[in-house]
C-alpha cells in the first residue's frame, strides 16, 4: 500500500508533531492563563466577584480607561487619515522620514515614552513654568495620561492605510479631481469608500492596544486612585494589595474587553476580504 | 485653432518629462499622441487636464487660457490609462459622479446617465461595479463616465492598453466612430503606431519628452521630417552610409538614411528588368509574413528587410540574391529628403 502524504509533502508524524507543538504552546501561554483568571476571579463566589467588578474604584477606572481610549483612538485616526494621505498622495522630501517616524512608538519601550512626557510637562520639565501659569495640570492628570496612551498606539492606523492606499494609488481621486470634485468631495465620496475596512481594522487594533497600555500611562498617571488609574493600573494595585480575586475579577473585564474587540476584529477581516 | 499649447516644460526633480512642447488641434479633430513608453505623453494629457502644472509654457482652450483654471472647470473629460473607475459605485453611479459633483437636478442626471449608457451600448449593467465587468465594457464606462458632464475636450490615455487584441481592433473603430458623431475635439495617447494611423486624423510623435512631428498619417509616413519619425513609423532599416550603394553614388558616404521595406525589392538577378540597377546580398532570414516573405538581406554589411510576394519563386536562406533599392530617406537640416535610384531608368519600351 503507497504511504498517504499530506499537502505539504511531509509525513504524517511530522504534521502530527507541528500540530501538537502549536497546540501545547497555546494551551500553556493563552488558555491556561485565561483559564487561571476566570477560576480566580470567581474563587471567593460570584458575589465577591460582582461586588469586585462594580466597586467604585474599579468603575472609575473603567470610565478613565474608557475615555483615554476613546480620545486617543479618535486622536489617532485623524492623524493615520491625515498621514496616511499625505504619504501616498503626494510628493514631498522626507517622506520616507516620516514613515520612520510614525513608526518610532512601536520601537520606543512605552516607559521611555511615559518618561518622555513627564520630562516635557513634569515640575522640572520644559513647559512645566507656563503651565502652571495657566493653571494646567498635564502629568499626573487625565491629559497625560491620554497623551501617552495617543503615542504608544499612533502608528495603528497609519500603518494600516499606507499599504492600502498606496496599492490603491491616486488614479481614481485624478478622475474625481478632473470632474471638478473638491478635496473634501473627493476624500468623503472616493477615497474614505475604499478604505474604510482597513481603516475600521486599524481602529479596532488601535483601540485594544490603547484599552490595554500599562507602561506608559503608569509613568505619568501617578495611580491616585479614582482620579488618574486606569483599568491596567488598577489591577495592579489590587494584586500588590494582595486582593488578588479582586484582582482577577477586574482582569476578566479587559479579558472580555478583548475577546469582543477580537470577535470585531475577525469580523471586519472578513468583510475587507469579501469587499475586495 | 481649438487647442493650443504653446512651450511646455516640465521637469519630475531633475528629469525633463516635458520640453518646448507646442502644437495645435482643430475643433473636432481626434487627434493621436504616438511615442515610446516613457516619452511624457501622459504627461502632456495631464497637463492639459490640469492634473499637473506645467513650470512654464501656456495651454489655450478655444482661445482661452486655461494655466490657472482648475480641472473641473476647462470643460475636459479625461479616460484614464487603466480606466480609474470608482471601484466602490455602480455602473450607474460612475456615470453620475460627474454631474453631482456639478449639482445637476437628479432627473437630469438620470435621463443623462440612462441616454449615455444607451449610447455607450451597456444596457442592463448599470447596477454592476467595476469588478464585475470585462476590459471593453469598463473601457465603455470610463468612456461614458468622461462624457457625462458634456466636455468639449476627451482625452484618453492609452484607451485600448488592457483590451486584447481581438477586440481592440473593433473598439477602437467603435471609439472612432462614437468621437465623430459627438463631434467632441479629441486627444488620445497610444504607443502602437498602428493604432494612431488606424483611427486619428492627425499623430503628434513624441520622444524623449519632444514633440517630433505633428500631422496626417499619411504625412508622417510619407515625409517624415525626423529620423527618429522614419525610423518609428513603419518597419525601417538605418544605413549608416548610403553612397555605397549602386544608384546612391552621388550621396556622401557617411550619409545616414532610411530604408523601408517597400521600398526594395529582393529577387533573383533574372527578375529585373535593369540588372545594373541592382547590388548583391546574402540571404540571412526568411520568415512568413500572412501576405507575404519577410527577406533580410546582408548587403555590404547592412541589414535591409524587404517583402516578396508569395507567388513569385521561394529564396533559401544563404542564397545570393539581387536587391534593388528604389528610393530611401536622407536626413539633413531641413527634414527629410526622398532620394531615388539614379540608374533605375524606365523598363525598355515596348512597341506593338
Ligand atoms: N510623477 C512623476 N514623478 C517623477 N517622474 C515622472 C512622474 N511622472 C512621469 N515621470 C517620468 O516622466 C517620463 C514621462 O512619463 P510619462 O508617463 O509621461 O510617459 P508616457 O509617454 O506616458 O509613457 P507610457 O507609454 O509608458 O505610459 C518618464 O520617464 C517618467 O518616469
Ligand atoms: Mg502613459
Amino acid at each position: 500500500m503507497k504511504k498517504h502524504k499530506s499537502h505539504g509533502g511531509e509525513p504524517k508524524g511530522i504534521k502530527i508533531i507541528l500540530i501538537g507543538i502549536s497546540v501545547l504552546f497555546l494551551v500553556t501561554m493563552l488558555i491556561l492563563p485565561l483559564a487561571l483568571i476566570i477560576t480566580q476571579a470567581l474563587g471567593k463566589g460570584v458575589r465577591a466577584y460582582i461586588e469586585a467588578i462594580t466597586d467604585h474604584y474599579t468603575l472609575k477606572a473603567l470610565q478613565l480607561t474608557l475615555l483615554a481610549t476613546i480620545t486617543a483612538v479618535a486622536a489617532n485616526t485623524l492623524f493615520g487619515i491625515t498621514a496616511a494621505w499625505c504619504i501616498t498622495k503626494f510628493k514631498f522630501k522626507g517622506k520616507q522620514f516620516l514613515i520612520t517616524l510614525i513608526d518610532l512608538p512601536f520601537s520606543i519601550s512605552p516607559v521611555i515614552a511615559g518618561l518622555i512626557f513627564v520630562l516635557i510637562f513634569g515640575r522640572n520639565g520644559l513647559f512645566y513654568g507656563l503651565l502652571e501659569q495657566f493653571d494646567v495640570k498635564i502629568v499626573f492628570a487625565l491629559p497625560g495620561i491620554i497623551l501617552a496612551t495617543i503615542f504608544v498606539t499612533f502608528p495603528f492606523v497609519a500603518r494600516e492605510l499606507i499599504p492600502l492606499m498606496e496599492a490603491q494609488g491616486t488614479d481614481e481621486e485624478a478622475a474625481a479631481a478632473s470632474m471638478g470634485a473638491g478635496g473634501f468631495t473627493i476624500f468623503w465620496r472616493i477615497t474614505l469608500p475604499n478604505i474604510k475596512w482597513g481603516l475600521l481594522y486599524g481602529i479596532i487594533l488601535c483601540t485594544a492596544r490603547a484599552m490595554g497600555e500599562f507602561g506608559a500611562v503608569s509613568v505619568v498617571s501617578g495611580h491616585i486612585r479614582g482620579k488618574t488609574n486606569t483599568l491596567p493600573l488598577h489591577i495592579e494595585i489590587l494584586y500588590s494589595e494582595y486582593q488578588f480575586s479582586a484582582a482577577f475579577a477586574v482582569s476578566s473585564c479587559l479579558v472580555m474587553i478583548a475577546v469582543i474587540i477580537l470577535i470585531l476584529r475577525n469580523l471586519v477581516e472578513w468583510k475587507a476580504k469579501k469587499s475586495r | 485653432m481649438y487647442i493650443e499649447v504653446n512651450n511646455l516644460n516640465k521637469t519630475f526633480g531633475k528629469f525633463k518629462a516635458s520640453k518646448e512642447v507646442s502644437f495645435t488641434i482643430e475643433k473636432g479633430n481626434l487627434v493621436a499622441l504616438l511615442g515610446p513608453s516613457g516619452s511624457g505623453k501622459t504627461t502632456i494629457l495631464r497637463m492639459l487636464a490640469g492634473l499637473e502644472a506645467p513650470d512654464s509654457g501656456d495651454i489655450f482652450i478655444d482661445g482661452k487660457r486655461v494655466n490657472k483654471i482648475a480641472p473641473g472647470e476647462r470643460g475636459i473629460g479625461f479616460v484614464f490609462q487603466n480606466y480609474a473607475l470608482f471601484r466602490h459605485m455602480t455602473v450607474y453611479e460612475n456615470i453620475a459622479f460627474g454631474l453631482q459633483v456639478k449639482k445637476a437636478n437628479k432627473a437630469k442626471i438620470r435621463q443623462r446617465v440612462e441616454e449615455l449608457i444607451e449610447l455607450v451600448g451597456l444596457k442592463g449593467l448599470d447596477k454592476r461595479y467595476p469588478h464585475q465587468l470585462s476590459g471593453g465594457q469598463k473601457q465603455r464606462v470610463a468612456f461614458a463616465r468622461a462624457l457625462a458632464p458634456g466636455p468639449s475636450v476627451l482625452l484618453l490615455d492609452e484607451p485600448f492598453a488592457a483590451i486584447d487584441a481581438k477586440i481592440r481592433k473593433e473598439l477602437r473603430t467603435w471609439l472612432k466612430n462614437m468621437i465623430h458623431k459627438l463631434g467632441v475635439t479629441s486627444i488620445f495617447v497610444t504607443h502602437d503606431q498602428e493604432e494612431a494611423i488606424d483611427v486619428a486624423d492627425e499623430i503628434i510623435v513624441t520622444n524623449l519628452g519632444a514633440v517630433e512631428q505633428k500631422g496626417t498619417p499619411v504625412e508622417i509616413y510619407k515625409k517624415p521630417s525626423t529620423p527618429f519619425v522614419a525610423h518609428f513609423i513603419g518597419e525601417s532599416s538605418i544605413i549608416e552610409n548610403a553612397g555605397i550603394f549602386k544608384g546612391f553614388k552621388d550621396l556622401h558616404e557617411d550619409k545616414k538614411s532610411i530604408i523601408r521595406p517597400e521600398f526594395i525589392e529582393i529577387g533573383r538577378i533574372e527578375e529585373f528588368v535593369n540588372p545594373l540597377a541592382t547590388d548583391r546580398g546574402i540571404i540571412k532570414n526568411v520568415s512568413f509574413h500572412g501576405s507575404s516573405w519577410e527577406i533580410s538581406v546582408d548587403m555590404k554589411g547592412c541589414l535591409l528587410t524587404g517583402y516578396r510576394s508569395l507567388e513569385k519563386a521561394p529564396l533559401k536562406v544563404g542564397e545570393e540574391i539581387a536587391v534593388l533599392i528604389h528610393r530611401l530617406y536622407v536626413f539633413d537640416e531641413q527634414g527629410t529628403k526622398i532620394v531615388e535610384n539614379k540608374l533605375k531608368v524606365d523598363p525598355m519600351p515596348v512597341y506593338i
